[in-house]
């Protein structure tokens, strides 16, 4: 069984070595649910209980105000205070987000415990790219 | 003697002004010192926190080199009904990240304080510590604390049927004491990440145990996967009670999105060569609520390799490894882990730990030694 385990290891490291294109859909809900809440949203981050720099990204709404400026609803009041704007609608390069993601010319890579898949990285550009809706 | 424990509380209380993080399980304990369940030594059913009586001898002759496992080294006994006790971590280390070199860390780990009180079936368990992340401008004054765990559990016999209900963590696979460990992490245990439910189970005798629960995300201090959820776990042990298989399913249903994972563990001690080995493997499917998006399949392996070198020292291996969407070139990860943990008394454990991780694009090293004082 323990060898199984370390096939299953080995199985799981080397699976999507030749993976599909990717074609994930850049909306803000799967940016969010797949990327933002597992990577940015734990304990000692972006959530209500530390609030580092003021981002609170434990609710999808928070996330897309704290990242934006905006509210997902542009009828609803923002969800607490924009603390700033890390996003620039359709220009990926000059959003700071992108830089902190991929840890060039920022004090501090994010997330700091670990760096994000670059497959990753290039879905939030899409996703700013196509205007960083709340979708 | 009284002011010896008095000594001993004032510095965990200072100590807990300071330090905060989660408290843990040994999962290597299991099987290689001859306790065949969790609960031969701890007070929760699926293991981790307070530890109780035997445990507490244990503590002193099995797992440690001497000493006097008892509260304050025997100082002083609770009344009957209670049972007290404290964890306290704190480690310093380096860690070597492409994006940002070299950095040397010290930080606080852990300051838990436990609490139980029984009467007859009925047990109310309280762990409490300080919360140092809360950074809000004006934060509640809730949210400088931290009960990470606090439930009453209704068993009548420490054999047979329990149920408990509360914030605790509903029990699922092997629960490491490295909490960045990828079953702990990706799985919803992650630090803080206990949520609050109804679990319940059965407890049978060394043979097998049950535990299905039904839980919500901390409604107060949000942290974890969104939503709701319902896991269950069985465990069988075998091999005059050296062994175990088990097998655990899990459903998280979120606002937005629903995830679906299921898997086994494998548990063997080999005593001739004073060798435990624990095994989990999970797979998953996240269903995002958005236009044109797949299922995304995906998977954690994980293997840990414990050595007992003499009484009071281990020495540990894993390595593990995930894939967040299989049908994607490159979110996947894996990581290589080698500790020596000693027990030099009663109370005290040393750790040295060192890791490397490495992503499609990104490979961090580490290397951590904690210190651990346990009430």
């Amino acid at each position: 069984m323990a060898w199984a385990i370390a096939w299953a290891i080995a199985a799981v490291a080397t699976t999507g070595a030749c993976g599909r294109e990717d074609d994930r859909p850049a909306t803000f809900t799967y940016v969010y649910e797949t990327i933002i809440a597992p990577s940015c949203a734990t304990i000692g981050c972006h959530n209500k209980v530390s609030q580092t720099y003021g981002l609170q990204f434990e609710t999808k709404a928070g996330a897309y105000a704290g990242l934006t400026g905006r509210a997902c609803n542009e009828e609803d009041d923002l969800p607490g205070e924009a603390v700033a704007n890390y996003v620039r609608p359709g220009d990926p390069d000059r959003s700071q987000l992108i830089s902190l993601l991929y840890g060039d010319d920022v004090p501090r890579r994010m997330p700091p415990d670990r760096g994000m898949s670059e497959v990753d990285i290039e879905l939030v550009e899409r996703w700013i790219l196509e205007g960083a809706q709340c979708n | 003697m009284q002011l010896r424990a008095l000594r001993i509380l004032l510095i965990a209380f200072a100590a807990i002004l300071f330090w905060t993080q989660t408290a843990e399980a040994y999962p290597q304990f299991q099987f290689s010192t001859d306790n065949a369940r969790c609960t031969m030594c701890h007070f929760s059913p699926s293991g981790g926190g307070l530890i109780n009586g035997w445990g507490r001898e244990e503590a002193a002759d099995t797992i440690s080199r001497g000493g006097d496992g008892a509260f304050l080294g025997g100082a002083w006994d609770p009344p009957e009904w209670l049972s007290l006790g404290a964890d306290l971590r704190a480690a310093t280390g380096i860690k070597d990240t492409p994006a940002e070199g070299i950095d040397t860390l010290l930080f606080p780990m852990q300051a838990d304080i436990y609490s139980r009180a029984e009467f007859g079936p009925v047990a109310l368990t309280i762990t409490l510590g300080l919360r140092k992340q809360a950074r809000d401008r004006n934060p509640p004054p809730l949210a400088y604390f931290a009960s990470r765990e606090h439930y009453v559990m209704y068993q009548p016999k420490p054999s047979g049927l329990y149920v408990r209900a509360g914030r605790f963590y509903a029990p699922y696979g092997l629960r490491q004491v490295d909490h960045t460990n990828y079953i702990r992490r990706d799985l919803g245990f992650y630090t803080d990440e206990q949520t609050y439910g109804v679990s319940g189970g059965y407890l049978k005798d060394n043979a097998w145990e049950l535990h299905v629960s039904a839980y919500i995300r901390d409604p107060l201090f949000p942290v974890g996967p969104a939503g709701s959820g319902v896991a269950a776990m069985y465990e069988k042990r075998f091999h005059d009670d050296a062994a175990a298989w088990g097998v655990q399913s899990k459903v998280q249903l979120g606002p937005d999105s629903q995830t679906y994972w299921t898997g086994g563990t494998f548990k063997y001690w080999l005593p001739s060569l004073d060798l435990l080995v624990l095994t989990e493997l999970d797979v998953g499917v996240q269903r995002v609520d958005t236009p044109d998006a797949d299922p995304i399949a995906k998977g954690i392996a994980h293997i840990n390799l414990t050595h007992f070198l003499t009484t009071g020292l281990m020495l540990g291996t894993t390595l593990e490894a995930k894939h967040g969407d299989l049908s994607l070139r490159g979110k996947d990860a894996e990581a290589a882990t080698v500790s020596i943990q000693y027990f030099p008394r009663a109370h005290y454990e040393i750790m040295l730990l060192g890791k490397a991780e490495r992503t499609r694009n990104t490979s961090d090293l580490l290397s951590l030694l904690m210190f651990h004082y346990y009430l």
